[in-house]
This record gives structure tokens, sequence and C-alpha cells, in this order.
């Protein structure tokens, strides 16, 4: 699915704020960082580290990259079931949920095609079924089917945004009061307070003229961004066809997973179906500007603040 | 022609060398030279790579099992379990009843398996009467206590290495187990990966790729990390900590740094792979020489030795191997692995990531017959082609790199589990019995010895034998 961009979801300037411990690590071919606000400046460390030892764990299940993941045991094996990890299954509930919100925009099943689609991308590859219509879930056994041959599983669109909740959970668990956790930038999460006000700031500029567009205060939900900077790299399950690169969106909602995954599909979504979506959904949003004739115009919709 | 017959005749003409040919005249396309061996291999290697659906026998018995600590390592085995068909889990027991337990016997319960939890082993082992077999993943120095306990009750047990953190302890396991009949496989999971296996068993025994070995070398390097910490809620409370063993809940979650609990870095870590030394070489070590200290961390809270550098000599029947290993925590500097160094070839192998790949010395037989028989694959040549007799003259060309055609698909330690459970089912034999882990132990405990002492240490072969 999608390669995820940090180019434009602006985090505060951390180096001038010194009552703030910051931790990285790679994973999920990008950086992750904690940042946290903690009396205990090792006590914090060392719940980042357990964060992110859990992160390589996430990485490990949902990886089709890594040949012993649950996900590449369930493509290697099309058409027979395979017993997978509670986290591995939660992020698969996951998908199929926004896939709903998204009316199928989002869809996890489009590596294979993405592949495919790499070698021409002019061409379309026709719209790409549904995980509903392909995957079969045996929630109270842990037990997935990949029934189609040809498709295969990836989670690029959400498995960072995965990742970012449970390391929220467990910071919770550790008593850390505030933190903002994001991955390579593209899909951040906070919560608490953080210099006497609750939330984080964080912003967001448009790609094209680097203007700042919107700055928010993230207290308890998520923010994530998509574009293609990269080139062509989204594409659009309905048509098969890659997303054209004069466009970025952001999605926020109450988890990471979810804005990840919505900031995906609301690249390829036509405005009016955005619009219709966080109507719809209390805690979305989302925001496009798209570019035409050296102009930017920004779309929101929903509360973006 | 035999195997054998065809490498004899190889190394009759060495004449034909063919990274010599193709940097000289390259007068056959590579693809020509390696066409045949190349489509063979590629269809093989199809085979060999393709994952394939567990089958499960029919009939196949269900047994038993319980699971004794449930913290990082006791979590990965039940994750790898939970994929293993006919188990079922009946008790898991764990001091930390806030944390390890409550999350272990939670998920094991959403899995279908409702399990009784218990803080004492013992306590466990006269309630739960319908065991087959106890897995062991607790602390290094409970090794010996649990394992034994288990194999008086009548019980097979697997106990995640190290065997002990002392050779009493590891003594003891060893005599439990042939006293009660009872199996005692041994955690050194590589042992049972099947991309290990096929190194062992067709790279190196059966087309002894890499001739007369001479040298071993391989790391576990880790960034720097904190001590473990715990969230301050769920800390155990001290006359608990007392009870079994721990003097505070920073040593109970950094046991391995302490010298009456753990081995330090060079047993968490070295051990997984030294085995893999002593197994490849189908040796023992006849001495070992090492360097260490605790150079980096507080020495006060880390009793064992944080960087450890040794060295093994092993007198094989092919002549002497000296064998490097090193461990360091406070740089990662390219992971994890293991080298394997002949006069004929190079064997590359870890356990992460299917990294690896086998490499040809300059005037070594020719590898296309085991090419074509699918062992190994046909070396990268990316833009390499020759494809007139006219040199063309460019870029060095990297060495031959042949991949170990064998991808790991299943979760890590499945395959070891897999190989206990079906040996407890009288379907297999053990890949790390008692014995075996032994050696092991005796092998790694002797770096910290040698590290102590300042100087080389000898091995006598009754060192090894119970």
């Amino acid at each position: 699915m999608a390669i995820r961009e940090p180019f434009n979801l602006k985090l505060p300037d951390i180096e001038r704020l010194n009552s703030v411990q910051r931790f990285d690590h790679a994973a999920m071919n990008t950086q992750f960082e904690i940042w946290t606000v903690h009396p205990n400046a090792y006590y914090a460390r060392q719940a980042a580290h357990e964060a992110f030892v859990l992160l390589d764990q996430i990485e490990h299940d949902l990886s089709r990259y890594i040949s012993n993941s649950d996900i590449s045991r369930i493509n290697q094996l099309p058409g027979h079931p395979v017993i997978i990890s509670e986290q591995t299954l939660r992020c698969l509930q996951q998908c199929q949920h926004a896939e709903k919100l998204t009316s199928g925009y989002f869809n996890a099943i489009v590596g294979h095609l993405t592949g495919r689609s790499r070698g021409n991308t002019r061409r379309g590859t026709g719209e790409i079924p549904s995980s509903a219509s392909v995957l079969e879930i045996d929630a109270e056994h842990y037990l997935v089917t990949l029934n189609h041959e040809q498709a295969q599983i990836d989670l690029g669109g959400i498995g960072k945004g995965y990742a970012v909740d449970r390391m929220v959970d467990l910071m919770h668990d550790w008593e850390i009061g505030s933190a903002l956790i994001h991955g390579g930038r593209s899909t951040v999460y906070a919560y608490g307070q953080f210099q006497d006000e609750i939330g984080w700031p964080v912003s967001i500029s448009d790609p094209f003229t680097r203007k700042a567009e919107k700055r928010i205060r993230l207290n308890n939900r998520a923010l994530s961004a998509s574009g293609l900077s990269r080139g062509m790299h989204i594409i659009n399950v309905k048509s098969g066809k890659p997303v054209q690169a004069n466009q970025a969106a952001w999605a926020m909602a109450p988890t990471a997973a979810l804005s990840d995954a919505l900031s995906t599909g609301l690249m390829a979504m036509p405005l009016r179906e955005i619009g219709r979506m966080c109507e719809m959904n209390q805690g979305c949003a989302g925001l496009k500007i798209m570019r035409k004739n050296a102009m930017s115009r920004l779309y929101a919709y929903g509360i973006f603040n | 022609m035999t195997d054998k017959q065809n490498k004899d005749k190889n190394k009759q003409n060495p004449s034909i060398d063919r990274r010599d040919f193709l940097q000289g005249l390259a007068a056959t396309p590579v693809l020509g030279l390696f066409g045949a061996a190349l489509i063979h291999e590629q269809s093989v290697k199809k085979k060999l790579t393709k994952a394939k659906p567990k089958v499960v026998p029919e009939n196949l018995e269900p047994l038993n099992i319980a699971v004794i600590g449930s913290g990082a390592q006791g979590q990965v085995l039940i994750d790898a379990m939970l994929k293993l068909p006919g188990l079922h889990f009946k008790a898991v027991c764990d001091i930390w009843t806030e944390y390890n337990l409550k999350r272990a016997a939670g998920i094991l319960k959403r899995y279908g398996h409702p399990v009784n939890r218990y803080i004492d082993y013992r306590d466990m082992l006269v309630r739960e009467q319908d065991l087959d077999a106890v897995v062991i993943a607790s602390p290094d120095f409970w090794h010996a206590d649990h394992a034994v306990a288990c194999l008086e009750a009548g019980l097979h047990v697997y106990c995640e290495k190290e065997m002990s953190n002392t050779l009493e302890g590891a003594h003891r396991m060893v005599m439990a187990s042939r006293k009660a009949g009872k199996l005692l496989q041994i955690g050194h999971q590589r042992r049972s990966n099947p991309r290990y296996l096929h190194c062992y068993d067709k790279l190196i025994r059966e087309a002894k790729l890499l001739g007369r070995m001479t040298s071993v070398n391989g790391q576990w390097n880790r960034a720097v990390q904190p001590d473990l910490g715990w969230p301050e809620k769920y800390a155990i409370q001290p006359d608990i900590l007392r009870k079994y063993g721990f003097d505070s809940m920073h040593q109970f979650r950094n046991w391995r740094w302490f010298k009456n609990l753990g081995g330090g870095p060079i047993v968490d870590l070295g051990s997984h792979q030294i085995d893999i030394y002593n197994w490849f070489l189908k040796a023992r070590p006849k001495s070992v020489l090492a360097s260490g200290g605790t150079d980096y961390y507080d020495p006060a809270a880390h009793e064992w030795y944080d960087t450890v550098l040794a060295i093994y000599e092993y007198e094989t029947p092919a002549g002497t191997v000296r064998a490097f290993y090193q461990t360091l925590t406070s740089n990662s500097s390219e992971g994890y692995f293991e080298n394997f160094l002949g006069d004929e070839g190079t064997l590359h192998i870890s356990e992460s990531s299917n990294r690896g790949g086998v490499y040809r010395e300059p005037n070594a037989p020719q590898w296309d017959e085991w090419v074509r028989l699918g062992y190994l694959s046909a070396p990268e040549k990316a833009g390499t082609q020759a494809t007139s007799a006219v040199l063309d003259v460019r870029e060095t060309i990297a060495p031959d790199r042949h991949d170990i055609p064998i991808v790991f698909t299943d979760p890590y330690h499945m395959p070891h589990l897999e190989n206990f459970f079906n040996t407890v089912r009288g379907l297999d034999t053990l890949n790390c019995p008692a014995e075996t882990g032994y050696e092991t132990a005796v092998t790694v405990l002797k770096v910290n010895e040698a590290v102590k002492a300042g100087k080389q240490l000898a091995f006598s072969e009754q060192d090894f034998l119970i």
C-alpha cells in the first residue's frame, strides 16, 4: 500500500523543549519516536524501551517483508487457514473497519496488485476485491484464510498506526501522564498536557507551497498524513490506477490505526464521500490539499482543530 | 556419476574455475554455463521455499501442558505454541501475578485455554495431575529446581537455555531426566531451524562445500538499552521477591546481569551461537581464551561482563579450528550471525530474517552439481553476463554469492517446540537433548571463568561427560 510520508506533519520544535524526554527507534522502514513529559526521565526511558520492544514484536507479526510473520504466512498459503497472533487479528479487524468507513477506498488487499503496477504505473489493473470478499476471519479461533490466489495482504497503510496505538496503551499502563508517539512523522498520537496546556501542538503545511495551514492541539486522538512526494505509490482501489500526484491528505481519528488508514483512503476518495464519512463518524476529520494550475486549494471536513 | 565422483573430478580439474573464467575470457555466457543448473535449481527452490500448510496427522495425540515462567521469553514460547496443533494448556506459573501471569493467562483464555494460575511451581505440580509436559522459561538460576521437580513428577520438560547458570544445576537436570526416564529438551532452537539443518546436513556434511574448516567467527552485538523497568503499580511485594530469590524488583527484572542468577550477555546471547559452533564442527573445544569486562554499564548494577571476546580452539578430525565470538551490549553493528570458513568456501548464516549466503573460494571445486540439486542457489551475477569473447571492462564485480534455498516460514521456536512435542508423542527424536545442552553449558560457562582467570583455560574430555 502507501509509502507513508513525513513531509507535512510538523511537530513542535523539540530541541527547544527542555522538559521533554525524547526516544527513538528504527522500525517498519522508518523512525518512530516517543516524546514524554515525566518527572523521572529514566523511568520514562524504561517505558519507552518496553514500547519499542512491543513495536518490534508487532512489526514481526505484521510485516509482509518478514518471511515468518503472520501476514507472510497468510500470503504464502492462500486457501489455508492460518493461526495468527492477537495483534494480527486486531489489526486485520481494524482494516476491515476502516474499509467500511471509507466505502472501500482503504483496502489492505492491494499489496500484490501494487507490486504488479509498479512496472506499469499508467495502466489500471481493475478494481481490487474488498478484503471482506477474500479474507475469511474466524476471530473465535484466531484463524485467517486468504481466499484468493493472486491477492496479498499489505498492512503498510495501517501497521504504523496500529503499532502507535499499542504503544500508547503501554505508556498508559506505565502511567506516563503525557506523551506524543509518532511513526515516521506520518502518523502521530498524543495525549496529556504539554507546556501548561492540554494536548500537544502539531501543524499541517501545504506540501506544494510549504505554507502552514493549520495548527492543532492533539489530545487523545491521532493525526496522519499521506502524500505523493516520493512518486505515485497509492493505488485507487476502485480503478486499480495510481492516484495522481497533485494532492495530499490528512485524517484525524480517535485511534492512530484509523487515522493512518483513513489518510490513505482519502487520497483516492472523492470529496463528497470524505464529507459524508466525516459527518457520519464522530471524531473523524479529513483534509485534502489539491494542486491545480499552480494554485493550492484546501478542503476540510469534520472538526479539524 | 555420483556426487563424490563429480566433486573429485572437479578437484582434479581446477583449470575451469568459473570466476577466473568469467574474469578472463568470458566466451560462455553465465546463463550458458549455469543455464541447465539454474533452471533446475529454480524448480527445486520453488518447491523448497514455498510454504506448505501444516499437515496435522490424524489422531494426533493431544498433550496437556503447563508453563513455568511467563515473562518475555515465556510469552514468545506461548505465542509459538498457540500455533501448534494438539496442545491443551492447563496451567501457568509465574511470581509476577499482576503482569506476566495475568497477561499470559488472559491470552491463553482468549485462545480457548482457560488455565489455572500459580505462583509456586510446587503447588502447581501437586494440583495439576493430568499434565504430560512442562515448558520452563523462568530465570536461569531456577531452571535446575524447576526442571528436576517436573521430571521427578513424571513430566517431560522443555527448558529454555541456558540450561542452568551452574554446571552443578545442569548436571542435576541430566541425572533427573535419566532417572525419571523422561525427556528433557534444551531450548537451543536453531538446532531445529530448517535453514540450519539444511546447512549442516547438506552443505557441510554431505556436499562438504566449505572444504577443510579452519575458522569460525560470530557475534551478537546489541544496542545500548536501559535497565529493564516495570510499571510502578505492578511491583511485586518484597516478601514474595525474597521468597523466590530476588533482593529487589530491579534485580527481578534484570536478573541476567547478576552473578548468582544469570550468566551475563555471553550466556544470554552467545550461548545460542556457540552451541552452533559445537554442532557444525561436530566437536568439543579443547581450550578457550577470553577477554571481557563491565566496560560500559554501572558495575554496581551489572555484575556480569557487558563486553566479551572469546577464542575457542577445537581439534577436529580434519585439523585445528579456531573460533572467535564476541558479544557487545553497547553497539548493535551487524547484529548477530555466524560465519564458518573453510579452504573451499564460507557459510554466513543468521537466525535473523533469513540472512545468509554461501561463498566459494577461488579455485575451489565447482558447485554446479549442488546448484543443480537445489542445495544452494545459482550465484547472483547481476550485470556481469558476458555475451561475447570480448571482455567488457567495468566496475569491480562482487564475488559469487549463493543463497541458502530454504526460507524459514514458521514462528521462531516453533520447530524446536514441535520437535519436543512430537518426541513426547513418540514421533521424533530430540534435537537438543539434555546431554547436548549440558555440553553447550560447559562450553559457554567456561568463558566467564576464562575472563576472570585472565588466561587460556583448557577443557578436558571429562568436563563434557556425565
